[in-house]
């Protein structure tokens, strides 16, 4: 199939761009670091606020912020880069559906995403000493999985709006990932948020998956496994179409304004 | 006052070792007399090591061994193919790469003991799209760089206005940079590069990338800065640039010159050469072609394809072969027969081999 | 014009060339990044009714906001002069190159103020007012920061350019800063080993200064500021010592422009 081919070749070329910006030396020096300080971090602050049960909460919840900050902090930027090095014309002008060479193009964000969570979710069971079944290893795994998918959508749909403003890519990624942190449950529960904004919490990526993954990880109480995971797809796919909406959107303003720059 | 002049002579002498280089307050050794650009036995090595934690050396000589003297007042070009060290001098010349050996004169001072004083002196320009701020107007980055350059505010202001009508950016001046067309900031280098009235000019490949109006321009510009007593050094590899602008011309290829002077005396080098072209009818083209080279004294045949009928010949023939070449292709049907004049890319390929201009 | 005259010019262009690039994207990412941060500390302790730690939980996002801001402004300066080219041109002007940075770096400083009022905008908004008994040693606590904020600055910023790829050690060079601070939790929450660490890190004796001036308890407060003007000297001593050797190092290895 044609869309499958291209989407090959989009993220074979994104994996090629992820190693030139991070070679495999550089990922262990300076990436991995970073999640495990995170990771870190939060956990000295959980076990300075609060007790057993809220250090092994915050830790599960270090999870979904490793998937933020690996699945986001370059989506959006990766996408501007495509705007830097001039190529978003010569895509529109191929062929090829230029929203699918965009999901390619960064899908090793995506992977990138995974790698940082599950190596979290590593160190979160050796830290907490959590004695895991290879059944709830798999389950994690999977949740894991999904919540990522349902980041990068979000991720695809910030990137299509960055495109016009690429000078606040950063600014932008830098927001999502803090106000995911908090608005997720990621290291307070929804339910201790302000009560306007937990209908939010309710439609943002990875809140449901977070709630799966501490039931099967701690023992969590069970959020309802079906109506969980249901959610959280039907989350990722309306991202998914509105970043397929705001790329169309995006290209035709441009085509009309002659904006697609070559520069 | 006869001992002030004795101890400028003395302190010269004692400071540069020849009382003829780099006394600046030297009256009557005459400032004039010095070269511009004075340099001896220059070389350059780039080290790299690729990789985060280092894992090969590679070593490159960029230059090998290079020595050139540039008067003040004159237009000098460098010519040669890309690779062949010519930004790697302009920069040794700009102060922003130190030489592996040799020495590197600006006006008498050395540019790497004197480096504050050399940079006084010059302008650059080095072009292209990067060297210039994307986000802020032609305007306000001419009061930046005039401010760096030690212009007092309202000289800078001043300065500012009359390179932009120089350059022709004044109806653009308060747009931002990332607007502009490449020959607009192509010329925005250039307005640059004169902000603070240097003596010395240092162009790296000035027009390329450039349309032939556009670069046409750029050249009018600068061979105009000679009336204001500017020294000009300038890099390119368009021959036709060099031939037209350049008081003198030096040629470089693999980080060594092998060759510097007048571009008339250079292209008469190649002069005892005849150019011939003609159009040969395309049935006995291959035929004549044949013929021609294996006559004496023709050094080279290029025959083109076809096209309509007729295909295109080149020869070039020592002058004592001239007249029978011009006779084969005559006798042959040769249409547009016609002798050119050599140019400096004629010398270039005699003295360096077919290594060919193009970048 | 007189040398001193002239370095303040050049300063002065440099922050305009400065307000004029990444300046308002800095100050707004400042601007709504502080906020948001500090909901998550805020959150937390709320949640465990932990008011007792509100000093630690309100001056964490504002102080790392400040030190945050210096590490993103400095590599954006860094990657955009190399992304522009316009390093070489810097260098071979005849005014010092850390002139330039120093511009850059006011500007900077003055985004990074942003963080201050907001974070404690934002904590008495969500019902966790920081108290401030003594509010000019407090002021004069944020005030050391800010110079600490300025000279970390130029230190991150030739550290940045020494680096190479600058976006990769933007991300991790924050993390161990925010851990030994003592900022966001008392020292005594780290391991042994690691606590000795925080007496290089300004923060840490900032923080406790403004803790001791919101409770009205500064006892050692002397000590504290001394500290963290020390501790300012010499990150701006090593910063300038490496800009130097940087200088030096594109002229010898004709690097940087070609990165």
């Amino acid at each position: 199939m044609v869309a499958a081919r291209v989407l090959a070749a989009a993220a074979h070329l994104s994996l090629g761009e992820f190693f030139g910006l991070y070679p495999p030396k550089l990922y262990f020096v300076a990436w991995v670091p970073r999640v495990v300080l995170q990771l870190l971090f939060f956990a000295l602050l959980a076990s300075f606020l609060g007790g057993h049960d809220y250090l092994r909460f915050v830790v599960i919840g270090s999870v979904a912020h490793a998937t933020y900050i690996g699945a986001l902090g370059f989506t959006v930027a990766s996408i501007t880069w495509e705007q830097g090095s001039g190529t978003v014309p010569l895509l529109v002008a191929s062929p090829s559906s230029p929203l699918l060479v965009f999901v390619g193009r960064n899908l090793a964000m995506l992977g990138n995403g995974l790698v940082s969570g599950a190596l979290t979710l590593g160190l979160a069971a050796v830290v907490l000493d959590l004695d895991l079944t290879v059944g709830q290893v798999l389950a994690a795994s999977m949740i894991l999985v999904l919540a990522t998918a349902s980041v990068y959508c979000l991720g695809l749909l910030l990137g299509s709006i960055v495109l016009r403003f690429p000078q606040y890519r950063n600014v932008v990624s830098n927001i999502t990932v803090v106000s995911l942190t908090f608005l997720t449950g990621a290291y307070v529960p929804v339910a201790a948020l302000p009560s306007w904004l937990q209908p939010l919490s309710e439609v943002l990526p990875v809140t449901h998956a977070l709630r799966l993954l501490r039931h099967v990880t701690l023992g969590a109480p069970d959020p309802g496994i079906g109506p969980s995971i249901a959610a959280e797809i039907a989350v990722g796919a309306v991202l998914f179409v509105l970043a397929q909406l705001s790329f169309t959107y995006f290209l035709r303003q441009a085509r009309a304004a002659g904006t697609l720059d070559f520069h | 006052m006869p001992s002030t002049a004795i101890h400028t002579a003395a302190r010269a002498v004692a400071c540069h070792g020849a009382p003829w280089r780099g006394a600046r307050s030297a009256v009557h050794y005459g400032p004039r007399l010095m070269s511009a650009i004075s340099i001896r036995d220059l070389r350059r090595t780039y080290r790299s090591s690729s990789g985060f934690f280092s894992t090969r050396r590679v070593e490159r000589e960029a230059l090998r061994g290079v020595s050139l003297e540039v008067k003040r007042g004159e237009l000098f070009g460098l010519l040669g193919p890309n690779g062949a060290g010519k930004t790697t001098l302009v920069k040794i010349l700009a102060t922003v790469l130190l030489p592996t050996a040799g020495t590197v004169e600006v006006f008498g001072s050395d540019v790497v003991r004197s480096t504050t004083e050399v940079r006084k002196r010059i302008g650059l320009v080095f072009g292209g799209e990067r060297g210039l701020y994307g986000s802020i107007s032609a305007r306000d980055t001419l009061r930046f760089w005039s401010a760096l350059y030690r212009l007092p505010s309202d000289a800078g202001r001043k300065r500012t206005d009359e390179l932009l009508e120089l350059v022709g950016l004044r109806d653009r001046a308060d747009e931002r940079v990332w607007t502009y067309s490449r020959g607009m900031k192509q010329r925005l280098h250039l307005a640059r590069g004169l902000i603070a009235r240097p003596e010395l000019l240092l162009l790296d490949e000035p027009t390329i990338g450039l349309d032939p109006v556009a670069a046409r321009e750029l050249r009018q510009i600068v061979a105009r800065l000679r009336d204001e007593d500017v020294t000009v050094f300038l890099t390119t590899h368009y021959m036709a640039e060099a031939e037209s602008l350049c008081d003198r011309v030096a040629f470089i290829n693999e980080g060594l010159i092998p060759l510097v002077d007048r571009p008339r005396v250079l292209t008469r080098l190649a002069s005892e050469i005849r150019y011939l072209e003609a159009e040969l009818p395309a049935a006995s083209a291959d035929a004549l072609a044949v013929r021609l080279r294996a006559a004496p004294g023709v050094r080279d045949v290029r025959l083109s394809p076809a096209v309509e009928g007729f295909a295109p010949i080149a020869v070039d023939a020592d002058a004592t072969a001239y007249d029978a070449a011009l006779q084969v292709l005559a006798e042959g049907g040769g249409q547009r027969v016609n002798t050119r004049e050599p140019t400096l890319e004629d010398v270039y390929v005699r003295l360096l081999g077919e290594r060919g201009m193009r970048v | 014009m007189p040398t001193l005259l002239w370095w303040m010019r050049v300063i002065v262009a440099s922050i305009r060339v400065e307000l004029a690039r990444g300046f308002h994207a800095q100050l707004i990412g400042g601007a709504l990044v502080s906020p948001l941060a500090s909901a998550i500390y805020i959150l937390m302790a709320r949640h465990l009714g932990r008011t007792e730690a509100t000093s630690y939980v309100v001056l964490a996002p504002m102080l790392f906001g400040m030190w945050g801001t210096a590490i993103v402004a400095s590599g954006e300066a860094i990657s955009s002069e190399r992304g522009e080219g316009t390093l070489e041109l810097l260098i071979a002007a005849p005014a010092p190159a850390a002139l330039v940075a120093v511009g850059r770096i006011i500007a900077m400083t003055a985004e990074s103020l942003v963080a201050v009022p907001l974070t404690l905008i934002v904590a008495a908004l969500l019902g966790m007012p920081l108290e401030i008994r003594e509010p000019g040693l407090f002021a004069l606590g944020i005030f050391a920061l800010v110079l600490s904020t300025a000279a970390i600055g130029m230190l991150f910023a030739s550290l940045f350019v020494l680096a190479r790829s600058t976006r990769l050690f933007q991300n991790v060079i924050g993390w161990p800063l925010w851990i030994l601070s003592g900022v966001a939790f008392p020292l005594a929450v780290l391991p042994e080993a690691m606590r000795p660490l925080a007496a290089f890190v300004a923060l840490s004796w900032g923080a406790a200064v403004l803790r001791g001036a919101a409770a009205g308890a500064g006892a050692s407060w002397g000590i504290g500021l001394a500290a963290v003007l020390v501790l300012s000297v010499a990150y701006a001593t090593l910063g300038a010592r490496l800009f130097i050797g940087i200088e030096r190092r594109v002229r010898v290895d004709g690097s940087l422009s070609t990165f």
